[in-house]
């Protein structure tokens, strides 16, 4: 049995996510927190996730000492809500634990990320759009400020925390299935909220203006890399996607600077993402 | 403006590679220490060695060749490649000028990696006085490969970049490697795809080590008949036990 609960907050600190985590409101969207046992003798630990999106957790436990511990590091997939991490039990007597730190990093390290996964440009089907690559995010240069922006892909919207304003508007990350994260930046209006789903093609908000008065929308597509996870040397633990695009014009490919290409969603395209079943129903659905 | 000039007089007595060497420096700012001024003379002598190496039968480079400027503040070091017409990208200590053949250091003394940096130019300096038009993955990978060196007292060690072979497998896993494409890559091709996790650095120096690693022959023929006219493709297909189909693919075995 435990009683008394503790959040821990004096003795970790965090590492924040590579992109947009170090932006957000100063919410704490995960928290690690451990119940004591009526004994005094045990501590069990979990940790609370507000996001809607996943986490990877490493606890440090090599500068404990006085109690029996699973091991040196206790790493963790984390999900929305209350996440069982492990036991403490103390060899001794009563001493602090204060020795525990741990780091969290947006993403799910056991994900496999689809890459060849057919994206659809943020546009609406039969308009046009050039591109520009910049410090691994896609520019996209829309016609007009005020343009709808498309989501890319089916996904989730992660917290609050992602929906944040930098210097060139709001931003807003979508999780996909397979793991990875797309961020929408130089947004002046999100259209849906966290922890919604979104579907590929949906409108998910309104694009900011550069300084030439057109809308100026930023897109980066990145991952957990389990390979930087392993690697002690590697800052950041996420890793830029490149993705494929479906284009009316170019037909599957990796977007080109300078290039126009024309939007179009197709059934192969919003199909990706469901289930046999939900490819059935869809199409049966459509041929009504 | 403070700037030390830096001259380096260097004799060669003997092409085959063991050379007798003199000095001389001029540095009363002292903006270099002892060590790095050591450090630095390593560096290029080993790089003017590899490049005479590969091209014996022309112009052998010579230390003396060499002009280095060094400033201490950005400022100062801006406005002087500002006078050449060089626009300075943010945060590189160094530049270079094929038309003076200066090279023109700043110290920056929060970056650790300082001196690497350096190496890593110094290469660019050296293939540009043997290849008019590198390609350049062979350009950038080799100064990467430079840029590795960890120089001693008594030695010279090329340092695995760990970074760089984490991130190589993530590449390979995301089945984004096309060795025979990349290797045709124009700088601005080459600059735009390096805004994604260092992707154009990362696969040159990795294909630069992977020949190393083989047989050093085969790179230094490679680049002979490159300068000769040679595209990149082609030199593969020559030099390469089984050509540029067999690089690739050991390629991905030896990185996956």
């Amino acid at each position: 049995m435990f009683i008394g609960k503790r959040t821990l907050i004096a003795s970790f600190y965090l590492l924040m996510p590579l992109i947009a985590a170090a932006q957000g409101p100063r919410a704490v969207t995960l928290k690690v927190e451990y119940e004591k046992s009526k004994s005094g003798l045990e501590y069990k630990y979990h940790a609370i996730s507000h996001d809607y999106c996943p986490y990877y957790i490493v606890v440090d436990l090599s500068r404990i000492t006085n109690y029996e511990i699973p091991g040196t590091k206790h790493v963790a997939t984390l999900h929305p809500g209350q996440n069982y991490l492990f036991r403490l039990k103390n060899r001794v007597s009563i001493s602090s634990t204060s020795g525990i730190r741990y780091s969290y990093y947006l993403g799910n390290i056991n994900a496999k990320v689809d890459a060849e996964y057919r994206y659809a440009l943020p546009i609406a089907p039969g308009d046009s759009v050039r591109i520009k690559h910049n410090r691994g995010k896609l520019i996209f240069n829309l016609k007009h400020t005020s343009d709808t922006v498309y989501a890319c892909r089916d996904g989730i919207v992660c917290s609050d925390e992602f929906i944040a304003k930098n210097l060139k508007g709001t931003q807003i990350t979508i999780y996909h299935k397979d793991g990875s994260f797309a961020q929408y930046s130089a947004l002046q209006k999100i259209l849906t909220q966290p922890g919604k789903p979104v579907k590929t093609g949906m409108p998910i908000a309104i694009v900011g203006t550069n300084e030439k008065g057109t809308g100026m929308l930023e897109i980066q597509f990145y991952f957990l890399d389990e390979n930087k996870i392993k690697d002690t040397e590697s800052k950041s633990k996420h890793s830029i996607l490149r993705p494929f695009f479906h284009t009316q014009n170019y037909g599957y490919i990796r977007l080109d600077d300078n290039t126009t290409y024309i939007g179009e969603i197709t059934d192969e395209v919003l199909m990706q993402d469901m289930s046999k079943k939900e490819q059935e129903q869809y199409l049966k659905r459509k041929k009504k | 403006m403070i700037n030390v000039l830096l001259f380096i007089g260097f004799f060669i007595f003997n092409v085959t590679g063991l050379t007798a060497q003199t000095y001389s420096f001029d540095d009363p700012e002292g903006i270099l220490t002892k060590k790095e001024k050591q450090q630095l003379e390593k560096a290029i002598i080993y790089e003017i060695d590899f490049y005479n190496k590969i091209f014996p039968d022309d112009t052998l480079i010579k230390i003396s060749d060499v002009k280095i400027i060094i400033f201490d503040k950005y400022v100062d070091y801006v406005s002087y490649e500002a006078t050449k017409g060089k626009n300075v990208s943010s945060g590189m200590p160094i530049g270079y000028f094929p038309q003076t053949r200066d090279i023109v250091i700043y110290k920056n003394k929060d970056r650790s990696d300082f001196l690497n940096v350096c190496y890593h130019e110094l290469s660019h300096f050296f293939i540009r006085k043997k290849m008019t038009n590198s390609a350049v993955w062979l350009n950038e990978g080799l100064a990467c490969y430079f840029k590795s060196m960890n120089i001693s007292v008594n030695a010279i060690k090329f340092e695995k970049r760990n970074l760089y072979l984490t991130q190589i497998k993530t590449f390979i896993a995301l089945k984004d490697i096309d060795i025979a494409d990349f290797i045709t890559w124009k700088p601005a091709k080459f600059q735009q795809m390096t805004s994604y996790n260092n992707y154009g650095y990362i696969v040159a120096y990795c294909i630069i080590y992977l020949l190393l690693q083989k047989e050093e022959n085969i790179l230094i023929g490679m680049m002979r008949d490159m300068r000769n006219g040679l595209t990149s493709v082609a030199a593969f297909d020559q030099h390469y036990p089984g050509g540029l189909a067999q690089f690739e693919k050991d390629f991905l075995a030896y990185f996956k």
